[in-house]
């Protein structure tokens, strides 16, 4: 039985697992995960190693990633090709970084949201579907917010039958100050949702896994 | 002089998939247990590798999978060999032998030369 530092633990481990394989087909990554997890499971509840031990037996996330790279350029079988991302990727300035253009980059003339939308898809910590909701939640960020809540018709005299009359009062008293708010702050929540999750998954330290075992690639 | 730790790794690259077979053999093993076995004979260093190299052999068609029902919960997934796979550590067991045969015998020969 684990208790909640060795969950915690473990879950890191397999969260830095995930991000690592993500750039594989997703039936793939899944398979090798499935494994994985099964394979920490059962050698916990046989209790003869800790949890650390069990992980550093494993190997690197990258010793992992890397094992599919060798069956791919050893074989040729048609497999699918994976490529090695650089590690500076997979650091968590990147993902600050990210974060910060996401939701602030539309100030920079609109070209820094998408620098950070690039960066975005480019970084290894955040899954598919993760990287999808970053990039509609929302178009430009805290800037593009303001625009669409500024679109948007809140008060009855931008109703094509208003047109002729003097200054109406909003639907509701307040509502367009507070609607506009509530939608400036979709892409914050996002932001700050996209820096935990890649922070936490941060890959196990180099030294564990080479103090326990060497590299099957020391090529 | 080339490090013994490549020389290792390069001839581990070569036969584990076969290992793996021959581990398996005609019963059905576990994962863990698949991992545990290379790494007492010192053929698996990172035992997260295997899985990558599972899931090939099961695309492969080489080993297919099966779930047991387990007394600690949940169900546990069994790996067996297919024929295909069968067949395969069949050609390697033969291959292995002429070929580790060969080398013994050009090393026994170098050995043989330099005294």
């Amino acid at each position: 039985m684990m208790n909640r530092r060795d969950e915690q633990e473990v879950q890191q481990y397999l969260s830095a697992l995930e991000a690592r394989l993500s750039q594989l087909p997703t039936d793939q990554s899944e398979e090798i995960l499935f494994g994985v997890r099964e394979h920490i499971t059962e050698a916990v509840s046989r209790g003869d190693r800790p949890v650390s031990e069990v992980l550093a037996s494993l190997g690197s996330p990258d010793d992992v990633l890397a094992e599919m790279v060798g069956l791919d350029d050893g074989r040729k079988s048609g497999g699918v090709r994976v490529t090695t991302t650089p590690r500076w990727r997979s650091t968590s300035p990147w993902v600050a970084v990210t974060v910060v253009l996401l939701a602030f980059g539309g100030f920079l003339l609109g070209v820094g949201w998408f620098a950070g939308l690039a960066c975005l898809w480019m970084g290894t910590r955040w899954k598919t579907w993760e990287k999808v909701i970053g990039t509609v939640l929302f178009p430009g960020g805290v800037l593009g917010a303001l625009y669409f809540a500024r679109l948007i018709p809140w008060r009855a005299d931008l109703a094509p039958e208003a047109m002729n009359t003097g200054p109406v009062e909003p639907v509701i008293p307040g509502l367009p100050l507070t609607a506009t708010i509530l939608i400036m702050i979709i892409p914050l929540i996002m932001a700050g949702y996209l820096l935990v999750a890649g922070l936490l998954r941060q890959p196990p330290p180099a030294t564990a896994s080479s103090a326990a075992l060497p590299s099957m690639l020391h090529n | 002089m080339e490090p013994t730790g490549t020389i290792s790794t390069n001839l581990r690259k070569g036969v584990l998939e076969y290992c793996v077979l021959a581990m398996i053999g005609n019963g059905e093993m576990y994962g863990l247990d698949i991992a545990n076995g290379l790494h007492g004979q010192g053929l698996l260093t990172s035992e997260g590798t295997l899985y990558p190299l599972l899931a090939r052999l099961r695309r492969n068609g080489q080993v297919e999978t099966s779930w047991r029902e387990s007394s600690q919960g949940a169900p546990r997934r069994y790996y067996t060999l297919t024929a295909t796979g069968r067949e395969s550590l069949t050609a390697f067991s033969s291959v292995w032998n002429e070929f580790h045969q060969s080398v013994i015998n050009i090393l026994n020969s170098a050995i043989g030369d330099s005294r």
